[in-house]
């Protein structure tokens, strides 16, 4: 596993936590079969530091709790109503966080050697499209290169 | 002009949703306020949050109009006023409502459910063109961005013809300060990678949004000028409640956020409904629970409809900046909020209850695509950052009219009213340049 941002230690823990939001249910695969986290920096390289480092804090914690204290961790997080105030905070941005990653990565059906990414998108049926093809050629591109300042002199 | 973000030429848009949320919005999608309840959202493009979002168009009442004569004491803004605007910023746009041959089952549980607690929905108008659902088409691909040119953003609109009449762009350029200085404004910031550059124009014209306009004036040491310089700062809340049915809703499908409630009775409680559906990871993001559950809905995704709720915010939050100049967001929502979302969340789960729902779920958090004000406008400089010729008050070189500017929160889609605003900006700037 390679990631410019998290060491392979951490990224095993995102697939701990991946196997724990989407275990797979015999149609649909387990998160950490599926090696969808080889994509993780699709989403981490546009984090802003402070979160980057946020969650490889994160990442290094729980590196070392067995599974069961990250499945405490996630049920707390549905929890955060009974918790005061910042602390609930924190949970909820644990749970958006932690979701946002698992999910992204799992549900964006995205192209991958063993076609894991196809299979999730069969498993649940999404058959979203957009069919029609432009009549028209695209002049933006050629009006924005041409626009910009820094553009290299003609000729 | 400078832009933060990357342009994305439709041929080579970042479809997938994991690259659209990551690329196009500030801080890899969401900036999470202070409670961790609510995400901010906001476009970081050419083009900005009109990619995703130019598809509602709706002129401003007078339940918006009347709030921002009363805190502003600006008095054009009334519904007779700011007519001739709209109409220059509708002769811009091919606006429509979508034909009620496209109308979805989704749609139809949103409109009768509406009738059924004695409540109106209407066709929203819509900024968009040939979007072809006669093709099988589904709007709900065109989130991040429309590949065949459809929805009416704004680099489709108005940037074109600009970029054809002149106007430099410069893309993935991040402006970290500014210099007033008396000729002029210089703007200090990066291109790509952190290479330092600046721009000195004769006037400048903020357009980053609340949280852009106010983290960079915050920064560049305005705040000792403008007082209320991030304060009264609003969101309107979104939430998405599912109804989950025996049958196949297919609340995807064609086109998107077709209906909503225009109804005098809910406007004064002070919230809206949308008739919306979530894209795969963002309803799996939004829906809860996780494990086989989630697999078990997720898989039944064809079987669920949505109803979006959107909660007008009254109380004024704060934008701030912490000793990192990272912004510190405060929505300011109170009780008053809290209440009045669960009176949409009871609405919104009654209808779809009514029409064979077996269970009501609403999202974990919410969502802020529309956010308002931080230099709000205003007549007295100690309350207020714009003034009503969108000057920065004090700085006759710095004009605002986006919706930072904005006096508190709407409860309307806003994007029909930034671009009249827009259009009334640039007449006064001509005239001053004159």
């Amino acid at each position: 596993m390679a990631s410019k941002y998290l060491t392979p230690a951490q990224l095993q823990v995102i697939n701990r936590i991946g196997d724990v939001l989407a275990p797979g249910d015999g149609v649909l695969p387990r998160f950490s079969e599926t090696g969808l986290v080889e994509h993780i920096d699709r989403m981490v390289a546009y984090l802003p530091p402070r979160d980057i480092a946020g969650l490889r804090l994160l990442m290094n914690v729980l590196r070392f709790m067995p599974n069961f204290v990250i499945r405490l961790l996630l049920r707390l997080a549905l929890l955060d109503r009974y918790f005061p105030g910042s602390i609930a905070a924190n949970l909820r941005k644990l749970d958006i966080g932690l979701r946002g990653i698992i999910f992204s990565l799992y549900y964006s059906f995205l192209d991958d050697p063993a076609g894991y990414g196809q299979r999730i998108k069969d498993g649940i049926g999404w058959d979203g499209a957009v069919r029609t093809k432009p009549e028209e050629p695209d002049e933006m591109p050629g009006l924005i290169g041409a626009a910009n300042p820094l553009k290299p002199p003609q000729g | 002009m400078l832009e933060a973000g990357k342009h994305y030429p439709r041929e080579t848009l970042p479809l997938p949703e994991i690259d659209y949320n990551s690329q196009m919005y500030w801080s890899g999608g969401i900036e999470l306020d202070t409670t961790c309840k609510n995400g901010i959202m906001r476009g970081k493009a050419v083009g900005g949050g009109t990619l995703a979002y130019q598809a509602i168009m709706c002129r401003f009442d007078e339940y918006a109009f009347g709030p921002w004569r009363d805190v502003s004491g600006i008095q054009y803004f009334t519904v007779e006023e700011m007519k001739p605007w709209y109409e220059k910023a509708e002769s811009l746009l091919h606006m429509a409502p979508v034909d009620e041959r496209y109308r979805s089952e989704c749609s139809r549980i949103f409109v009768e459910g509406h009738a059924k607690y004695g409540y109106q929905a209407k066709p929203e108008i819509r900024a968009q063109r040939d979007c072809h659902w006669e093709e099988g088409n589904d709007c709900i691909m065109c989130l991040g961005g429309c590949p065949i040119d459809s929805k009416q953003s704004m680099p489709h609109t108005v940037l074109k013809p600009a970029l054809k009449q002149g106007l430099h762009l410069m893309p993935e350029f991040e402006a970290k300060r500014l210099e007033a200085k008396p000729d002029g404004v210089t703007v200090h910031g990066e291109y790509r990678e952190g290479e330092r550059m600046s721009f000195f124009g004769r006037k400048l014209v903020l357009a980053g949004a609340p949280l852009g306009n106010t983290k960079l004036l915050l920064r560049s040491g305005f705040k000792a000028k403008l007082p209320a310089l991030g304060d009264n700062f609003y969101v309107h809340t979104q939430w998405f409640h599912f109804g989950m049915y025996d049958r196949e809703i297919n609340a995807h499908k064609g086109p998107f956020q077709v209906y909503g409630s225009h109804d005098p009775k809910l406007r004064q409680q002070g919230f809206k409904l949308e008739n919306t559906f979530p894209p795969p990871a963002g309803l799996a993001w939004l829906f809860p629970g996780y494990g086989r559950e989630h697999h078990a809905t997720m898989r039944k995704f064809r079987n669920l409809s949505c109803v979006e709720t959107s909660i007008r915010g009254f109380h004024p939050g704060t934008l701030r900046l912490d000793k990192h100049e990272n912004l510190i967001i405060n929505c300011g929502l109170t009780d008053d909020e809290e209440r009045r979302t669960k009176v949409a969340e009871e609405l919104a789960h009654n209808i779809l209850y009514s029409f064979g729902a077996k269970q009501a779920v609403a999202s974990r958090f919410s969502i802020c695509p529309h956010h308002f004000g931080g230099l709000n406008m205003g007549v007295d400089g100690a309350k207020s950052c714009v003034d009503p010729e969108f000057h920065l008050h004090g700085f006759r070189n710095i004009y605002c009219a986006d919706t930072s500017a904005f006096p508190n929160a709407p409860g309307m889609n806003p994007v029909l009213t930034i671009l009249a605003l827009s259009i009334k900006a640039s007449r006064q700037i001509l005239d001053e340049m004159a």
